[in-house]
């Protein structure tokens, strides 16, 4: 019998936590399958890899400078375009806040 | 009559430049043949008829002026709709992004029209890539060309199954567990991973930063090569692309495969492979060695583990990625009610199944109090895997496997098993957690499906993949 790792309130709560939703029937399904999945990649605990060292990185890249591109704003018209609503370039949206 | 299913990169350019026919007329060849097949295949979401014909027509303008043109110019490519071509929309076959319309080229699109090659239409895929067989498209079914109760495999599958039905003569996918290489198996087609880094992932619409990768699907490893030789390259828009060229004149001076070790990955057979595929597999072992490759088993003691890395560290990412489906950006039509509410509303009702699963699991990898039992494990194991790679690298210049652990399976078989789907990527997932390059190359038993070998080479070996490869490609013509 494979072990439950995850129950029905904590996929709630992740629901919350990441802004989604679904079907009250779907649910169990859904924490069926997480449980599945979660149990197959359990598998890795029994690996060791306590002299594993993540720290070293091989490959470090030079980064460029941190100045903005030819290109950044050219095209800041389109990228708000797709916007429903906006006065000029002020973008309209719901209150962060609850008054 | 141009015979469609005979094109490829190398005989649309002999055609355009010797004049049997413009450029315009074979890509309202294609058009006029896409409009009649596609309904049966479904590997379009968009077609683009008259921006492909004026494309067309500024290659002819070209030829009629004696200028020389590239390979590419004039060969009309499938593009997977989560690459990004300025002013079309691209969806990445999820509702959410319904009405975007891409504000900039992709840096492989910018290339590619640089070369002339003509963007014929953007295909079908598993939404945002996640799947595959393609059937997670938030839009339509793709079928596989080659047995149309069949998946096409994904997420790439409607740039797979374009080529496959001859609605393209090559296509570009996306690859983050295997969406090039497994749908290029289960249609018969060749297709290639480059190394990460290798091609700028720049305009690719993200999934798992960390292991997505831009590789083509191809009838040939000539027109794979080809194509990488133009999208390759590093690019300051992408902070993870690094300086690599390849250069296709380099494979032409290798004739055979001496001195050439191929390791056969022994953990990859241990489990109960269909006999079929494992004759196909060992009547292409024999012919590697008449090429003069030099061949035996090599072990990855902890490959199998890749999956279960993968389905911790991807979802993780996609988590991430996928917070920026506000309902606010990227042309959402309803505003309304609270913030909160509008997220939950748009996020709830326009993100499917399997990105949902994702963005949960991910959540819950990266959760306080798991974060270390499952990314952090994940993260370590991954490490682990990678110098397995590295040290049986030293030894041998490729590794080989399957591509897939079965040929094309129906539509529908395993739509409601999510582990049994993610399994179909046990043997592509661990080039993409050690960032290897990796090529599907077609092989055929008495399955009237093929099958498909994998080889695999160390980062930025591409050259040795593809001599291999195009070799390989030759002596099982015969």
């Amino acid at each position: 019998m494979e072990k439950k790792l995850i129950n029905e309130k904590t996929v709630e709560h992740l629901l919350e936590l990441s802004r989604l939703k679904i079907d009250e029937k779907e649910k169990e399904k859904l924490v069926d399958d997480l449980n599945e999945i979660l149990n197959y990649v359990k598998e890795l605990e029994k690996i060791p890899t306590e002299n594993i060292n993540l720290d070293v990185i091989k490959k470090s890249k030079k980064l460029r400078s941190d100045k903005s591109g030819e290109e950044s704003l050219s095209d800041w018209e389109k990228l708000i375009e797709g916007f429903k609503e906006r006065k000029e370039a002020w973008l309209k949206i719901p209150p962060v806040f609850d008054r | 009559m141009i015979k469609l299913h005979e094109l490829t990169i190398r005989k649309v350019h002999e055609l355009l430049t010797k004049k049997e026919i413009s450029s315009f007329e074979l890509i309202k060849e294609f058009l006029e043949y896409i409009e009649e097949r596609d309904k049966e295949i479904g590997a379009y979401l968009r077609v683009f008829h008259d921006e492909a014909l004026k494309q067309a027509n500024e290659i002819d303008k070209k030829i009629a002026a004696g200028e020389e043109i590239d390979l590419l110019a004039g060969v009309p490519i499938a593009i997977k709709d989560n690459i990004l071509i300025k002013d079309a929309p691209s969806t990445a076959a999820s509702k959410i992004l319904k009405n975007y319309q891409a504000t900039y080229d992709a840096t492989v699109i910018k290339k590619l029209k640089k070369a002339g090659a003509i963007f014929i239409g953007k295909t079908n895929l598993d939404e945002f890539a996640m799947g595959s067989s393609t059937e997670n498209s938030a839009f339509q079914l793709t079928k596989n060309p080659l047995d149309e109760t069949r998946v096409p495999g994904g997420s790439s599958g409607g740039s797979a199954s374009a080529v496959a039905s001859h609605q393209a003569v090559c296509a570009l996918g996306s690859d983050t567990g295997g969406s090039v290489r497994q749908p290029a198996a289960f249609c018969g087609l060749v297709g290639l991973k480059p190394t990460y880094g290798a091609v700028s992932r720049f305009g690719l619409i993200a999934m798992a930063s960390s292991l997505d990768q831009i590789g083509p699907i191809t009838k040939t490893v000539e027109d794979a090569a080809l194509i990488l030789e133009r999208i390759a390259g590093e690019d300051p828009s992408d902070a993870t692309s690094l300086p690599f060229n390849f250069n296709f004149k380099e494979l032409e001076k290798i004739t055979d495969l001496k001195k050439i070790r191929i390791g056969v990955i022994k953990e990859c057979f241990e489990q109960n492979l269909e006999p079929d595929l494992k004759n196909a597999i060992d009547k292409s072992i024999k012919l590697l060695k008449s090429l003069g490759a030099e061949i035996d088993e090599v072990s990855i003691p902890h490959i199998a583990a890749s999956l279960a890395c993968y389905y911790i560290i991807m979802p993780a990412e996609v988590s991430a990625n996928l917070a920026r489906y506000d309902g606010l950006r990227y042309a959402s039509k309803e505003i309304s009610g609270s913030l909160k509410e509008l997220y939950f509303k748009n996020r709830g009702e326009n993100f499917g199944k399997e990105v949902r699963r994702r963005i949960l699991l991910g959540t819950f990898v990266l959760s306080s109090g798991y974060y270390d039992a499952y990314y952090l494990k994940a993260k370590k194991v991954q490490k682990l895997i990678s110098d397995e790679f590295e040290r049986a690298f030293q030894k041998y210049q490729l590794l080989l496997s399957p591509t897939a652990p079965t040929s094309a399976f129906k539509l529908g078989e395993k739509i409601n098993d999510p582990l049994a789907m993610y399994l179909s990527d046990i043997f592509t997932v661990p080039a993409n957690i050690a960032g290897l390059p990796a090529i599907s190359l077609p092989v055929y038993e008495n399955n009237k499906l093929p099958y498909a070998l994998q080889l695999m080479a160390p980062p930025f070996k591409e050259k040795d993949l593809l001599a291999a490869s195009l070799l390989f490609e030759k002596i099982s013509a015969k």
